[in-house]
């Protein structure tokens, strides 16, 4: 993840990573998959450009890829299963990639909660979050749709869930885990955004949580910022934290809010939250 | 994959007395059929015809159920539903369909790609349906939603990895709209939510991607 957007979520998931033992190394000369607007544009360009960079993977000898944003990770798994059902596609699209690009896509999720790494997270604890209860928004494209995503229950996931409570950290049970918080609709259309994200506050805090969990850059981009205008909108008080499940099992690990970069959220968590990941 | 309207209503409808019972022959008013009303032919068979290769989704196996109607979470603010808009698709309804505010509201949440007990992936003949309105030139009712697009390409042409504050930039101006969220950019700006400058890197690989994407689909 190059840009400034996500930089806690980079910096928070290759601290777990390198806690837990997972080796990551950077695709070279990466450019970007497209992500639904390419392939909103063009089918063929949307296809090409995530394989692309698989080519570059491929180069580098490797052959398994994390891909820590569900849109990027939807459109990689995605392209790879288009080119395998449509064989007119898999032509064109040959003739502009050059090189293989067969390479098995994961989220990190999907990584941490092998039972392996369950346990090492479970091992390297250090901190615990002591009165802090969160709902986990798994989001649109992590485990839609199933036959191209092909992780975990489409409809109530629970990786993150596991995840987090190896980490130590109290989840609970709600109703929008696969919630659509709107997506690019915020740069084009933000009153869906608005309504969508008002519809998953109110969720989380009917079952009592004090933050929500994600695993996608532009899910907490669109909760984050927008979560003023929505208690503005619709005359509540939400002031719920939106944390990188990575920036969890960070600060379980004995990082500090500062080095996995709290502060950059809009709602930043309140005292309670730092003082406990502080000082438990 | 043929289109579902190629052939007529009373080639199938029940004949005789039973059917006419049962209100099933087609009812003609004003010497019309509904057929006939929708104007269902070649050019409406050829629209659906290529809304199928585009998107590589057999659609006349909708029955119109309404899963994913009830699912999507964008219909409330739409012009048709999902369902009404496969079943415009079905029907050859070009202009209903390519004009519609629903093609450009989707989010592509995938939703009514899963849930579908006919495997349609509703999705995806949607986004299908918005590269065929993009290729027509067709105006379209939510027209910021197509900008972005075609700003996030070219921004991806020039920096190879997305260039956040010059897409908005770029947006913005191509959208006229100046004022809304400036109070939101700024402040992401002072949260370092935004990159200043922009990367070059992999943009010559990019660009060479999208160099040969184009050259085959202006031949084929």
């Amino acid at each position: 993840m190059h840009s400034a957007t996500a930089r806690e979520y980079e910096r928070s998931l290759l601290a777990v990573a390198r806690v837990v033992g997972l080796e990551l190394a950077e695709v070279e000369n990466w450019h970007c998959c497209g992500s639904g607007a390419a392939h909103s544009v063009s089918r063929l360009l949307g296809t090409a450009l995530p394989l692309d960079n698989l080519v570059s993977t491929r180069r580098m000898g490797l052959d398994e890829v994390v891909v820590p944003c569900p849109s990027c990770f939807s459109r990689f798994k995605s392209a790879l299963h288009e080119v395998e059902n449509e064989p007119e596609l898999r032509t064109q699209v040959e003739e502009i990639v050059e090189g293989d690009y067969r390479a098995e896509i994961l989220h990190p999720l999907q990584v941490f909660s092998r039972p392996s790494m369950l346990a090492a997270i479970a091992n390297a604890r250090k901190q615990t979050f002591a009165d802090l209860k969160v709902v986990c928004y798994y989001g649109c494209l992590l485990t839609r749709p199933p036959k191209v995503a092909r992780f975990d229950d489409v409809e109530y996931p629970q990786s993150m869930d596991d995840v987090l409570r190896a980490a130590g950290v109290q989840t609970l049970d709600w109703s929008c885990k696969t919630a659509c918080c709107g997506a690019s609709l915020t740069v084009t259309r933000k009153d869906i955004v608005v309504k969508l994200c008002h519809d998953i506050f109110q969720a989380a805090k009917d079952v009592g949580a004090d933050a929500i969990a994600v695993a996608c850059p532009l899910c907490q981009l669109n909760l984050d910022t927008r979560e003023e205008e929505v208690e503005h909108e619709y005359e509540e008080s939400y002031q719920l934290p939106i944390l990188y499940f990575t920036q969890l099992i960070a600060m379980a690990f004995g990082l500090s809010p500062g080095d996995v970069m709290l502060r950059k959220h809009f709602v930043v968590p309140d005292l309670k939250l730092a003082e406990v990941t502080a000082g438990a | 994959m043929a289109g579902c309207t190629g052939t007529s209503l009373e080639e199938h409808a029940p004949t005789g007395d039973s059917a006419d019972a049962l209100g099933l022959t087609p009812q003609i008013v004003n010497g019309v059929t509904p057929e006939q009303a929708l104007q269902v032919g070649g050019e409406s068979v050829a629209f659906t015809e290529l809304v199928e290769q585009v998107s590589g989704v057999d659609v006349c196996v909708c029955f119109q159920c309404g899963k994913c109607a009830s699912g999507c979470p964008v219909s409330y603010a739409g012009d048709y539903t999902p369902t009404q808009l496969i079943h415009a698709v079905q029907l050859g309804l070009r202009d209903q369909v390519l004009r519609s505010k629903t093609i450009w509201l989707c989010s592509s949440c995938q939703i009514c790609t899963t849930r579908c007990p006919q495997d349609v992936d509703v999705a995806g003949v949607i986004n299908a349906v918005r590269i065929i309105a993009q290729r027509a030139q067709v105006s379209p009712s939510v027209s910021s939603v197509p900008t972005f697009f075609r700003k996030s390409v070219s921004n991806i042409a020039l920096f190879g990895r997305m260039y956040e504050l010059g897409l908005m930039a770029d947006f913005k101006v191509s959208s006229r709209r100046f004022s809304e969220d400036l109070g939101l950019g700024s402040r992401m700006l002072r949260k370092g939510k935004f990159s200043l400058l922009p990367s070059f890197r992999g943009s010559r690989a990019a660009r060479r991607i999208i160099r040969r994407s184009r050259a085959i689909e202006r031949t084929s």
